[in-house]
């Protein structure tokens, strides 16, 4: 029997993509038999679900196949461990592989009752019949494993699921067999038993399934769990949920793409209901291409990593509020899980958009104070997107790049003025044409500004008073940041009638400005401070200081 | 900001050189003539109402010290390098005064046939951190303070019983027309009490076109006062004086003042 789906709101299209992305199973829509896609809907045979469990856990797997991961990181330490000397590293690496060992407590378990352990002063041969036992405890029973790594990895996000048959603590074992029995079977051979009073509220179509709990077929934060039964009739927490949307809502996992940052994760969503197609191929490519990037980035190093992941996603983001289409985030960190849809307005959007390649510019900078690093762009974004992005940041950043000029300093930063210069633009265009509203003087000047402060600088070398550069740029930049233009317009004329140089007449022209004097003024010292050129950045040299 | 700017004059050193007893004119020509030629925009905004000449306050002051400085009837002779001091509150006047001067295409200037300058040197003068409610000023150049009797204009002196409240009066007006040129639009803050301490009355001798053009005489006398005095104010206040000089013509080289230590 042939079962309709239609489109409908953001979590169930999510679930309808998922469910596509798992029955297909890697196949191309275009050449598949499996599924039917309407212009707003797709049509499956109940029979086709056959096998949907084992594609389930697969899916769901390949999303944190830590079975796998572990076999591999312990084939790789016991190569080491054959071809290298047991030095001081290698011991901390087998240490480390015993801690992640450790933390997967079935596996730990397993190993403790088998007697498998490391020995506090282990020697080389300990570790290699350690990793070696643990190798093959993770092979005999990687099924079990497997099923394990899946229920992990649903329980983390169980703000979407709660607590399903299989998820639930008791079972520890047989989870597929499980989810196989509760729900492909009962559709499969039609064994549900239905409600005779009800319809489905999702689909509308079917008749809803008996007894199906709130928390087995809505996704929590839809806005009903158990927790809010009250305002249900009778406080009968039940669904009329039919049992096809009730798988559909399962597989929102899959429809969604999942990003991670360090510990952090996050689930993006682009909803775009026009055509049942579009949607599906919109976030196939986005999937695609995050993870494409992800790729890229992460060979990047992690510091650019963070930083162009961030606007990347930005990027992205902005594109898809451009052309109206809903784009969500979805936070599962938190118990009530965040939901973030469309947070960013269509003038950022076009900011971010047309602005872009400056964006890349000022990307992986990092600025380390003793063992602490601290990334700008990050800072930086955050203040945009927050509209508290003021002059007051890049004073900072000008501040912490002054005192990593020092010698014996505590400071290390791999900004250079170019760049200063970038976060300089930006910030005086947002605050002009985001935040106030304002007519923007032209890009021209703020590079005009920037070369007068290069030509001071070489009038400051010709006579051989570089000392005198940062000095001035110090009290430049302390007048800037407390928005004294006396002091600023002082020192700037005492310096150019020291040399007989004509004071540039810019300065006097939007003293009564202040974001335009303030981007001026920065323009200045960005182009005393710096060269002609960008001083290019190499990454590998970032990632080795970094590491 | 205040700078002084010195120029030599391109005749033989330690010669003996002759201006006009009406210097100062020739001088605010020489700075008209500067600043048109550097950035005629500006120097009409500042001069000129569309064809009509601007009678607006000018934000400066400025004084000229001629080194042993010898009075005869209608001329002045000295020796060594003239000394321009050149103050304002205005940044931008400064800026465009102060390339206008440096520009190199202007000299030698001829202020008169024979007696024609040169750029030597310029540098900032480092004005008082704090202004206090009580300040002693001294006059580089004297002070014109006058009111309006019918169509005529007369000259008040700080002995005269009217002389505060006329004083008060002319700076309110002052203050206000400088401070709008920067936007804002605000009055003496606090009535300002003088009292003299040395002060002598002064005439000056003067030229300007207008003056020639309407009564046909080559030369204006004009009366002020020079000295030592104790103002009394908003320290705000006292410090727009400071920067833009005292009284009538300061763009024509009256009222500039120091603080006496």
């Amino acid at each position: 029997m042939v079962e309709r789906v239609y489109l409908g709101d953001w979590a169930y299209n999510a679930g309808i993509i998922g469910f596509i992305e798992i029955m297909l199973d890697g196949e191309d829509i275009a050449s598949q038999n499996i599924i039917t896609v309407g212009p707003n809907y797709i049509e499956f045979n109940r029979n086709s679900l056959q096998g949907f469990s084992d594609k389930f856990f697969k899916k769901a797997y390949q999303r944190y196949p830590r079975t796998d991961e572990l076999i591999d990181l312990g084939n790789k330490l016991l190569q080491k461990l054959k071809d290298n000397e047991f030095d001081k590293n290698l011991k901390q690496e087998v240490s480390n592989f015993k801690k992640r060992v450790d933390g997967f407590s079935k596996l730990k378990q397993l190993a403790d009752t088998q007697n498998i352990a490391l020995p506090r002063n282990f020697s080389k041969d300990d570790a290699e019949q350690y990793v070696t036992q643990i190798i093959g405890l993770l092979n005999e029973n990687k099924q079990e494993f497997i099923e394990n790594d899946v229920k992990t990895y649903l329980a983390t996000i169980s703000s979407i699921y709660g607590q399903k048959s299989f998820l639930q603590r008791s079972v520890t074992t047989g989870l597929k067999n499980r989810f196989y029995n509760d729900f492909e079977a009962p559709i499969i051979q039609r064994t549900n038993k239905q409600d005779k009073h009800h319809t489905c509220i999702f689909c509308g179509l079917r008749p809803a399934k008996k007894d199906a709990l709130l928390d087995t077929g809505l996704v929590s934060f839809l806005g009903a769990n158990k927790d809010n039964k009250n305002f249900f009739w009778n406080f009968k927490p039940q669904l009329p949920i039919c049992e096809i949307c009730e798988l559909i809502y399962f597989c929102i996992f899959a429809g969604l793409t999942e990003f991670r940052i360090g510990q952090t994760k996050k689930f993006y969503f682009v909803d775009r209901n026009t055509s049942m197609l579009e949607l599906y191929q919109t976030n196939k490519l986005f999937m695609e291409m995050m993870s494409r990037e992800e790729n890229i980035l992460k060979e990047k190093g992690i510091l650019n990593f963070l930083n162009d992941y961030l606007l990347l996603k930005l990027r992205e983001e902005s594109k898809f509020s451009l052309a109206n289409i809903l784009f969500i985030e979805i936070d599962l960190t938190t118990v009530a899980p965040k939901l973030y849809g469309f947070n960013i307005s269509k003038q950022k959007a076009e900011f971010i958009t047309s602005n872009y390649d400056v964006f890349e510019k000022i990307t992986g900078n990092y600025i380390r104070i003793n063992d602490n690093t601290i990334y700008p762009f990050g800072g930086f974004m955050q203040r945009f997107l927050n509209n508290t992005l003021s002059f007051q940041f890049l004073s900072f950043l000008e501040g912490q790049y002054l005192s990593s000029q020092k010698p014996n300093s505590k400071i290390n930063t791999n900004l250079s003025p170019y760049r200063l210069q970038m976060y300089n633009i930006l910030t005086y265009k947002y605050l002009k044409s985001i935040k106030r509203g304002g007519e923007l003087m032209d890009e021209k000047w703020l590079w005009k500004m920037y070369f007068f402060g290069q030509e001071l600088k070489k009038k400051f070398l010709a006579s051989k008073a570089e000392n005198k550069i940062t000095s001035l740029a110090y009290r430049l930049i302390s007048a800037l940041r407390i928005g004294d233009v006396n002091t600023f317009m002082n020192l700037i004329i005492r310096t150019y009638m020291s040399y007989n140089m004509e004071v540039p007449a810019l300065f006097v022209s939007c003293i009564n400005d202040r974001d335009n004097f303030c981007a001026l003024g920065y323009s200045f010292v960005n182009g005393l401070l710096g060269s002609e050129k960008d001083e290019k950045v190499e990454n590998s040299e970032e990632v080795v200081d970094n590491e | 900001m205040r700078a002084k700017f010195i120029f030599e004059v391109s005749e033989k050193q330690g010669q003996v050189h002759e201006l006009p007893i009406y210097y100062r004119a020739i001088f605010m020509s020489f700075l008209k003539r500067a600043l048109s030629l550097y950035n005629q925009e500006y120097f009409n905004r500042l001069y000129w109402w569309e064809d009509k000449k601007n009678k607006w306050q000018k934000p400066f002051v400025f004084a000229v010290n001629l080194p042993n400085m010898n009075f005869q009837d209608d001329t002045v002779s000295f020796r060594g390098d003239i000394l321009l001091n050149l103050s304002t509150s205005d940044y931008e006047f400064f800026v465009n005064m102060y390339n206008s001067l440096l520009n190199n295409r202007l000299y030698p200037y001829p202020l008169t046939d024979s007696c024609k300058i040169a750029l030597k040197r310029t540098y900032l003068l480092r004005e008082p951190e704090k202004f206090d409610s009580k300040m002693t000023f001294k006059t580089f150049a004297p002070i014109l303070i006058e009111k309006k009797e019918g169509n005529k204009k007369v000259p008040v002196l700080p002995f005269d019983e009217e002389f505060e409240e006329v004083f008060n009066d002319v700076i309110d007006f002052e203050i206000r027309n400088i401070r709008l040129l920067r936007g804002q639009n605000r009055e003496l803050q606090k009535r300002l009490t003088f009292r003299p301490i040395n002060v002598q009355k002064t005439v000056v001798k003067h030229r300007i076109s207008d003056f020639v053009e309407t009564t046909g005489k080559d030369i204006m006398f004009l009366t002020g006062f020079s000295g030592l005095f104790e103002l009394s104010g908003d320290p705000e206040d006292l410090k727009e004086l400071y920067q833009n000089g005292i009284g009538f013509r300061r763009g024509q080289g009256f009222g500039f003042v120091e603080v006496a230590k």
